[in-house]
């Protein structure tokens, strides 16, 4: 019953695409179906909630301008396309505050990030810390995995490397969070 | 017991899973912001001229595609004429050359030979081949070289 109901709505989401070139209430729809991705993909790998809205602005604003070049006909194509804007806006935006990195890394180790709860924060700022410390792919795989809930094979099509690739980057990232980790406590 | 049972090294998937399942960060969704995007991202999609692909007809598709061949054509006659001109001018230039290796100076045996080809043409030999015809021939021919080196190539 729910594999009928997940195959309908697959259904309906790759027709919003076929029409989501023309059709604006078709692209309205496939926004409300990936913003809360997106957003999420941007607030984890940012850190901070007004940076995270500011890049998922930024990313929608392009879907928008460039819908018209998206070569792709199913959901999973252009949830991938998304997330790939995503990448290389976030990218960037680290890229141009590099300080702005190491001042992230504080704050997650010691918890004082401000999308942090109410929650003793012990391991979580640490994991949050030793994640800002991975390189930009590696933080890319394990949030778009972890976060994003991708498979390795859609992480792997997102970033343009094969699938093979994003589970070893996954495997050796999470090695060196665990060593890092370990080394703060 | 053996020791090295108890250190079997955790799965660092595992790892990380046990880690993120207590995670505090508020990740949560600003219904505002995704109300005020959503116009946003929609204006955008009709600003960028999205919109001039919705009433693109059959015909409209047609006369798009026939000027493209139109412009695939006019391509082709121009490479053609462009082919043709440069084999023209090469041929010219093999021409030219040709020219100029025929000015080039010959040796005795070939004025030998267009020599007795003259005489004969005008009735003043009867065989290219006879023996006197080639001495008369060779002796002309050298009277000519003599000559040429005297006087230049004038004579």
């Amino acid at each position: 019953m729910t594999k009928e109901f997940e195959r309908n709505d697959r259904e309906i989401w790759d027709r919003w695409v076929a029409q989501c070139r023309t059709d604006r209430h078709a692209l309205g729809n496939l926004y409300d179906q990936t913003y809360p991705d997106v957003f999420r993909y941007c607030i984890r790998r940012t850190g901070n909630r007004s940076t995270a809205e500011d890049i998922s602005s930024s990313v929608f604003l392009n879907v928008a301008k460039h819908i018209a070049e998206f070569p792709g006909r199913s959901f999973e194509e252009f949830r991938r396309w998304v997330f790939a804007i995503s990448t290389n806006e976030i990218n960037a935006h680290i890229r141009k505050s590099s300080r702005r990195k190491s001042l992230l890394i504080g704050a997650a180790e010691s918890g004082q990030l401000e999308t942090s709860r109410e929650v003793p924060a012990t391991e979580m700022s640490l994991l949050e810390g030793a994640i800002m410390r991975l390189s930009e792919r590696d933080q890319s795989v394990i949030t778009l995995h972890f976060f994003a809930s991708l498979p390795y094979e859609e992480v792997g099509k997102t970033l343009s490397i094969s699938p093979g690739a994003a589970r070893t980057a996954a495997s050796r990232a999470l090695r060196k969070i665990k060593c890092l980790m370990e080394d703060r406590k | 017991m053996n020791e090295n049972a108890k250190t079997v090294p955790p799965n660092d998937d595992d790892f990380f899973r046990s880690h993120a399942e207590q995670d505090p960060f508020d990740d949560s969704i600003n219904p505002t912001h995704q109300r005020e995007l959503r116009e946003r991202f929609l204006d955008a999609f009709d600003d960028a001229g999205s919109g001039e692909f919705r009433d693109i007809t059959g015909a409209e598709l047609e006369s798009r595609a026939s000027s493209r061949r139109e412009r695939f054509g006019v391509l082709v006659l121009v490479a053609a004429v462009l082919f043709i001109a440069v084999s023209t001018a090469l041929r010219r230039h093999d021409d030219l050359m040709l020219e100029i290796v025929d000015e080039r100076p010959r040796s005795p045996e070939a004025n030998v030979s267009e020599l007795v080809t003259s005489l004969a043409a005008l009735g003043a030999v009867k065989s290219h081949d006879s023996r006197e015809t080639l001495d008369y021939a060779i002796s002309v021919c050298e009277n000519d070289f003599q000559s040429r080196r005297l006087f230049g190539s004038e004579l």
